[in-house]
């Protein structure tokens, strides 16, 4: 209790000191507050953007391997004169990748193109226009429905005229009217919207945008594109089994694909087999490089912010020597000086860092008004107070331990007088 | 040399081991640090903090899977120990 009632005067003590000196308090809290606010402004970037890239992740499958022409990433060296007269994927080589593989649990093929896509008087621009096959759904997460239903079975096979569309396709010929049940014209033919998708937002892997789709049955599109355009792109979907690794899926997958393309051994492979992680990795290198430049300026600053702090509070005991002694001789302890400054110096760090949150949950604010899908977590919110409580622990401890090891004599004698 | 390990707690690097890491090992930097001020002014809790922090920090590590048992700081801090512990009987028990 008694502890507690000093705990509390030494506030109210560290409280007073501070409201008297504003000016110089804003002062010397601004280096924290920019510190804090640079370390955890950059740990929200990359927390909000990990996020995201998991959710895209997610959504290409983390476990599906894609069979195409072209691989995700290049190297140095890139030989692209290589990848050139590939051949590009079709369902044959998905049929028997079906009856072949063990460790695929289902595969799905797609083909595309870009287009314009209209009804009446209404048009949207550049729609990836999609020839699906029917496992497509099973295989990546991004069909996600938000009003009416996947194709059915028959559909796929005889190829009717039925089409899934994006929000914002949804949207651009619809106008808020409902989208169902309405023909729209895509490649030239009439289609029956069955479905429209969910907002999905733009992915940071890869090109897709499912919000600017247009999804058909691949039985019904393939009447409607020249299937022999070698610059038309085509891919093969394999998802693994479960316990089934990606390294695995794609050992069988080369074996498969190398023998139904009768590559002899001493011949490289003419296909790619792509996995979302290969994007993954690029981007994970690129913001742990931001992640380090961030910190380097926020620990600065921090250390800087640090340092002002501690000058201040050897200035504070300068000021208070006289008040220390007086203190001291009436019977007060050494440890009660050393809270009352330490509790200062915590004090004006603490509010630094809130201020640098506070600034950070302004920017999340702002950046999410504008789409930016920002996330400042309670984790790094902690982090930021942890910080700056503990950067005024140690800036405020030595001018504290001085001001506590002072002889009340000599401490009442001194004549140190502020302006 | 405490306060630059201090500011490499808030590294990415240490954050990717877990979410609440940097907080518990800047808390036993900071720690250090104190005993570090105590036994400047040769202090027996000085000594004592010193210690606690020293297990405080190589436990964490453990936890963490973060520990390197023949490390420099690890070797600085034992040789250290050991010569405080020879000296602790002639420091001061006040605060």
């Amino acid at each position: 209790m008694v502890s507690l009632k000093l705990f509390g005067e030494s506030f109210t003590f560290a409280f007073k000191a501070l409201v008297q000196n504003k000016l110089r308090s804003i002062l010397s809290l601004l280096g924290i507050t920019i510190g804090i606010f640079s370390i955890i402004a950059v740990f929200t970037f990359i927390d909000s953007f990990q996020l995201s890239l998991q959710k895209d992740v997610n959504n290409l499958g983390s476990n599906v391997i894609y069979i195409e022409k072209w691989p995700w990433t290049f190297g140095k060296d890139y030989p692209w004169w290589k990848y050139w007269d590939r051949p590009q994927p079709n369902t044959n080589e998905m049929d028997f990748i079906e009856k072949k593989c063990k460790s695929a649990e289902a595969s799905a093929f797609t083909f595309g193109t870009n287009s314009t896509v209209e009804y009446l008087n209404s048009s949207v621009d550049n729609v990836s226009v999609n020839g699906i096959s029917d496992n497509y759904n099973h295989v990546v997460n991004w069909v996600q429905i938000d009003k009416g239903r996947y194709f059915t079975p028959n559909e796929f096979s005889s190829g009717t005229n039925v089409a899934i569309i994006g929000c914002d396709v949804a949207a651009g010929l619809f106008a808020g009217q409902d989208a169902m049940g309405r023909y729209i014209k895509v490649l030239g033919r009439k289609v029956l919207v069955v479905a429209v998708m969910k907002k999905q937002g733009e992915s940071k892997l890869s090109d897709i945008n499912m919000d600017v789709s247009v999804l058909l049955p691949a039985n019904f599109e393939r009447t409607l594109l020249d299937m022999r355009n070698r610059w038309m792109p085509k891919v093969i979907l394999v998802k693994a089994r479960q316990g089934v690794t990606n390294a695995q899926l794609i050992s069988e997958l080369r074996g498969i694909m190398r023998s139904v393309r009768e590559l002899k051994p001493e011949q490289e492979d003419n296909f790619a087999l792509n996995e979302s992680s290969m994007v993954s990795k690029n981007f994970t290198s690129l913001f742990d490089i931001v992640a380090v430049i961030g910190w380097v300026i926020g620990g600065f600053s921090i250390l800087v912010g640090g340092i002002g702090i501690a000058n201040i509070m050897f200035v504070s005991v300068k000021e208070r020597t006289s008040l220390i002694g007086i203190q001291k001789s009436l019977g007060a302890k050494n440890y009660f000086i050393l809270m009352q400054f330490i509790i200062e110096a915590i004090l004006l760090s603490l509010f630094g860092g809130l201020l640098g949150i506070l600034i950070d949950g302004t920017a999340v604010l702002i950046g999410n008004a504008n789409d930016m899908g920002l996330v400042l977590t309670f984790s790094n919110i902690m982090l930021g107070i942890t910080i700056s409580v503990l950067i005024g622990l140690i800036s405020g401890f030595i001018p504290a331990y001085t001001a506590s090891q002072l002889d009340p004599v000599e401490a009442i004698r001194s004549t140190y007088l502020p302006e | 040399m405490v306060i630059l390990n201090f500011l490499i707690a808030f590294s990415p690097s240490i954050k990717k081991i877990n979410e609440f890491y940097p907080a518990l090992f800047s808390l036993v930097m900071c720690l250090q640090f104190i005993s570090l001020v105590g036994i400047w002014y040769m202090k027996r809790w000085g000594v004592e903090l010193f210690v606690v922090s020293f297990f405080a920090k190589d436990i964490l590590s453990i936890c963490m899977d973060d520990f390197s048992f023949g490390g420099l700081s690890f070797i600085i801090s034992v040789i250290l120990i050991i010569v405080l512990l020879f000296y602790y009987r002639n420091m001061d028990k006040n605060l």
